[in-house]
């Protein structure tokens, strides 16, 4: 019994991935290059990340909650500071009540993470270039470039974005918990889903390494919150791929998506109705 | 400048700085904070792994997988090869590293210096803890009163468990009591009169047709939710309905609601009944040869048609007759009695109504379990069944105790004065009705000695402290219930964090020092040894057990006594019609019925100190303190709006709490959310366990909705 039973990473392996993650990179955009200059190779097309919420299976448990704050390194607010301000959470089962506009979701709590829009507001607003949009359809948060300015919340119809009014505290200052693939966020800058980015890049390396195309029954619960759904209510993929199980659920009557008046057209989208 | 500038703004609004541990004043608030991560020692840098262990939180027993970057636990995420989640973890679960790196874990044996409930400790060595509690417990069984010895026990099941039973037997103590009369012990208890089958049922939710819950549990902390939202999470999700007079936030899935009166649940199955009696609508067969079967025929026959039930619990008697359309058309249908809330009759009623609309032991019913047994070798002498001297609480067996009736027993020294106390997994005094009252016996016991690896309210009035390990550093076996048939390991994550000791190994020392007859009974070396007794004695099938044990987590368990489809019942008298449920407290003085609810983030004999959970959305605009949820009807009536501080009386005491207005509840009622949370609370007046009374049904079991209540809006 004192064997760990999966997946023991070593030092050795570690720097080999590295190495060989390094390595990928340089291949990769050797490959891009080569993409560039003659006709584009199929198998390097990006992946259009896209996520789907099935709101007649999710209990509303707040397990997604929970997951995407320890996978992220979302610290607890603690009392005080609850008090006066709202705890971030990227991820966040909201009552009617408390999201304004966004009667799509039903008279019932419901999940709603980052929509990753096509056309997001925050990235037009940003003054400094902090929030883009990557080449696979993730809206990110350059924490680094992110002057504070706010002006990204105000613009998010969804409101889906928090401040860090404070820095990070753990509960008696014990950060051993901390995810080391996921940066601390300092005081003074906005913060918003990633989509899990860091676990995508992970797997994307590992096929591009293994020269396999990413396998869609694979990361059908990449990200933490999906990971963590005990009734598998939330669904990942390449929406790009017509194949692909998000796809198809983007394809069914049951797809609703938020404020689509807007045309911010969100890559996040739900599913309502009898199923 | 504009920088200088925002920093003096914040320094202005008090907000920057002081706020915060991890915010120190005088420090460039736009360095990004490095948090003072401590790599384990004796760990290589670079070390990355997936541990597969078993999560302990509650006893669903999900799988778990951890990922350990340098000896430190990052992430808990659900085992994919476990059945009983299938990769999916509840909010509880994700947010155990909570509780492993929390900090008012206890870091060793701890011995009282001050005043009882000073909390002021001195830290003492295994050896010499250890000697304090056996030469307390000897010159008690020297004396011949070993009786004196009380053991609260918040484990029901499990290796630690039984070396309880069989350490508590034999030291000659009939004193060990467990939680299950304010918990889960009704649904077994009237399933072991009902079928004589022992142990924990499970509902097989994926086969169903149409689930109907009794009580909200199911949705929020029973070991029984991961269950139900396995099967949500299915291609073909049954048909739910609840009978509750509230309904959580996470009843988004209900397909109908009756809100019936508190304590109203049993008229409604009993009115199922009457439909299915009436129109001849399943196979009565299987209660056929059942004893008291014509008396709950006629009994269900005469006062319980839709119209009478109807009039009992205001539902249309149409709606009644809908619904046992329903459950005998999408059969096989379930019915599920919430394991923390209910009485007697709805317990009984609900095992009728499985075995005619589904069959017990069979896909899309009720599922039997064994129960783990409490006899493994080396056989021990015990009788179960006959009890040497009284017991504390009065009752016959040993496995019926009713922790209601010890409080009182301390404070009267009746039959006999308690000595000894020894809480496991049990803190009575945040979490029992009357806590008020078990506050009051705690203190009057000379000696009480704790197991809890973190302080808690029942910790700070111990003498001695001797700290168990969290779930996450210890190794054990466990055999997850509910028709599961899997055994499941738990190993450490991580190194141990304190010098705490596993309790099993506690007992198993404990009783060597004692000698003679205990040493006798627990004659393993090491709790390991034990729990591979226990698992013998569970199964014959262990030769490649840990091989699959060690490579997925958890594996299948043929065992020796493995339950079968069941023909019928023996005994269908626990269904026959009591009296009505009664309520403490003067209805005008006291015009609201309390509905106590745990959520998700606190089951029976549970931990609560999570922040991640404390500040899930949805609770107030300030999540910490506790909330009572009140119909928009009664709050416009009162008036208080949502988020207003009320307090909340019975006769049994005063909380003040924040309220919430909550549209899922019946007018008259008030929903008590149990638990509180981050750290322990200091001052117990807080405490919302502390308004309900211990009100008893005609067996013992406490009747969660028994107390009244009376709202005022403060300030």
């Amino acid at each position: 019994m004192s064997k760990r039973s999966t997946g023991q990473t070593t030092r050795r392996e570690a720097l080999f991935l590295g190495a060989s993650a390094a390595f990928a990179v340089a291949k990769g955009s050797a490959r891009a290059a080569e993409a560039k200059s003659e006709s584009p190779d199929p198998k390097v097309k990006t992946p259009q990340w896209s996520l789907a919420i099935d709101l007649d299976r999710c209990l509303r448990c707040q397990a997604c909650v929970v997951a995407c704050a320890a996978e992220n390194n979302i610290a607890p607010a603690g009392p005080q500071l609850s008090q006066t301000m709202r705890p971030i959470h990227w991820m966040e089962v909201l009552d009617p009540q408390a999201r304004g506009r966004l009667w799509e979701l039903g008279p019932w709590p419901a999940p709603v993470p980052c929509m990753h829009c096509e056309r997001p507001e925050c990235v037009k607003v940003c003054p400094v270039g902090a929030c883009h949009r990557a080449d696979d359809g993730i809206v990110v948060q350059v924490w680094d470039r992110c002057i504070g300015c706010r002006a990204c919340m105000v613009a998010c119809p969804y409101g889906r974005r928090s401040y860090n009014w404070t820095a990070p505290a753990w509960p008696g200052g014990d950060a051993s918990a901390v995810n080391p693939d996921v940066a601390i966020r300092p005081v003074g800058v906005v913060e918003k889903c990633t989509l899990c980015q860091h676990r995508i890049r992970a797997v994307t390396e590992r096929a591009r390494l293994d020269e396999e195309p990413v396998q869609d029954e694979k990361i059908l619960r990449l990200p933490a919150c999906a990971a963590a759904c005990p009734s598998r209510a939330i669904t990942f993929g390449d929406g790009s791929d017509p194949e692909s199980a998000v796809s198809k659920l983007a394809r069914s009557a049951r797809a609703v998506y938020l404020l689509a008046h807007l045309e911010t057209h969100p890559r996040v989208f739900y599913l309502r109705g009898k199923r | 400048m504009a920088d200088l500038g925002r920093r003096r703004f914040l320094a202005g609004t008090g907000l920057a700085a002081g706020l915060v541990a991890g915010c120190r004043p005088g420090r460039d608030p736009y360095t990004p904070e490095k948090p003072p991560v401590p790599r384990a020692p004796g760990v290589r840098p670079g070390t990355e792994s997936q541990v597969l262990s078993t999560c302990g939180l509650c006893d669903a027993g999900c799988g778990i997988r951890v990922r350990v970057v340098d000896g430190r636990a990052v992430k808990v995420e659900g085992n994919p090869a476990s059945p009983v989640n299938r990769g999916g973890l509840c909010a509880r679960g994700l947010a155990g590293l909570e509780l492993l790196y929390h900090p008012d874990r206890v870091r060793g044996p701890m011995l009282r210096r001050g005043e009882r409930g000073a909390n002021q400790w001195e830290s003492i060595t295994w050896d010499a803890a250890l000697g304090v509690l056996r030469e307390r417990v000897s010159k008690l069984q020297a004396a011949g009163q070993a009786s004196g010895v009380l053991l609260v026990d918040g484990e029901s099941r499990g290796t630690t468990h039984a070396l309880w039973t069989r350490f508590m037997a034999a030291l000659g103590s009939p004193n060990h009591v467990g939680h299950g009369a304010t918990g889960r012990a009704a649904v077994a208890e009237t399933l072991r009169t009902m079928t004589g089958r022992a142990g924990v049922p499970g509902y097989d939710f994926e086969g169903a047709g149409c689930v109907l819950l009794i009580g909200t549990g199911a949705l929020e902390s029973s070991p029984q939710a991961i269950h139900l939202a396995r099967a949500l999470g299915g291609t073909a999700r049954p048909r739910l309905v609840c009978v509750a007079p509230r309904l959580p936030r996470a009843a988004a899935l209900m397909d109908d609601w009756f809100a019936v009166e508190p304590g109203r649940a049993s008229a409604v199955l009993l009115g199922l009944l009457h439909v299915l009696f009436r129109d001849h609508l399943s196979d009565e067969s299987v209660i056929e040869k059942a004893r008291g079967v014509g008396e709950l025929r006629a009994a269900v026959m005469a006062s319980y048609s839709p119209a009478q039930v109807a009039a009992l619990v205001g539902v249309t008697a149409a709606r009644l007759e809908t619904l046992a359309g329903e459950l005998v058309a999408s059969r096989p249908s379930i019915v599920v009695v919430d394991e923390e809330s209910k009485d007697a009759t709805a317990t009984g009623a609900a095992v009728v109504l499985n075995a005619l609309l589904s069959g017990l032991g069979v896909p899309g019913g009720m599922l039997l379990d064994p129960d783990e047994p409490a006899v493994f070798s080396p056989a021990d002498e015990r009788q179960p069944a006959a009890l040497e001297a009284r017991a504390l609480d009065g009752r016959a067996r040993a496995e019926d105790s009713r922790i209601l009736a010890i409080p009182d027993a301390i404070l009267a020294d009746k039959p006999y004065p308690v000595e000894v106390m020894l809480l496991h997994y049990s803190n009575p005094a945040f979490s029992k009705p009357s806590g008020k009252q078990w506050a009051r016996a705690i203190a009057k016991v000379p000696f009480v000695a704790s197991f809890s690896p973190i302080l808690d309210e029942s910790v700070a009035w111990a003498d001695l402290v001797l700290p168990d390990q969290t779930y996450l550093e210890r190794w054990d076996l466990v055999a997850p219930a509910r028709g599961t048939g899997v055994v499941s390991l738990r190993q450490p994550v991580v190194a141990p964090l304190t010098n705490g000791m596993q309790t099993g190994e506690v007992i198993l020392r404990l009783a060597a020092a004692l000698g003679g007859k205990v040493a006798a009974a627990l004659p393993w070396k090491t709790y390991r040894e034990a729990a591979v007794a226990h698992l013998e004695a569970l199964s014959d099938q262990t030769e490649d057990v840990f091989d699959h044990l060690d490579e997925k987590g958890v594996c299948k368990l043929a065992r020796k006594d493995a339950v079968d489809a069941m023909d019928g019942l023996t005994d269908v008298r626990p269904a026959i019609p009591a009296t009505a449920a009664a309520t403490v407290g003067d209805p005008v003085q006291f015009p609201f019925v309390l509905c106590p609810f745990r959520d998700r983030g606190y089951a029976e004999g549970g931990f609560r100190q999570f922040p991640w959970l404390a500040e899930l959305p949805g609770a107030t605009g300030d999540p910490w303190p506790g909330y009572v949820e009140i119909a928009p009807q009664d709050a416009r009536k009162i008036p208080v709006e949502d988020g207003a501080w009320v307090a909340v009386s019975s006769s049994a005491g005063r909380v003040e709490l924040r309220a919430r207005i909550h549209p899922h509840i019946r007018p008259g009622v008030l929903g008590l959310r149990l638990g509180g949370w981050g750290r322990w609370v200091g001052d117990l007046d807080g405490v919302p366990a502390r308004l309900l009374g211990a009100l008893a049904d005609s067996s013992g079991h406490w009747l969660a909705w028994g107390t009244r209540a009376k709202i005022e809006r403060l300030g």
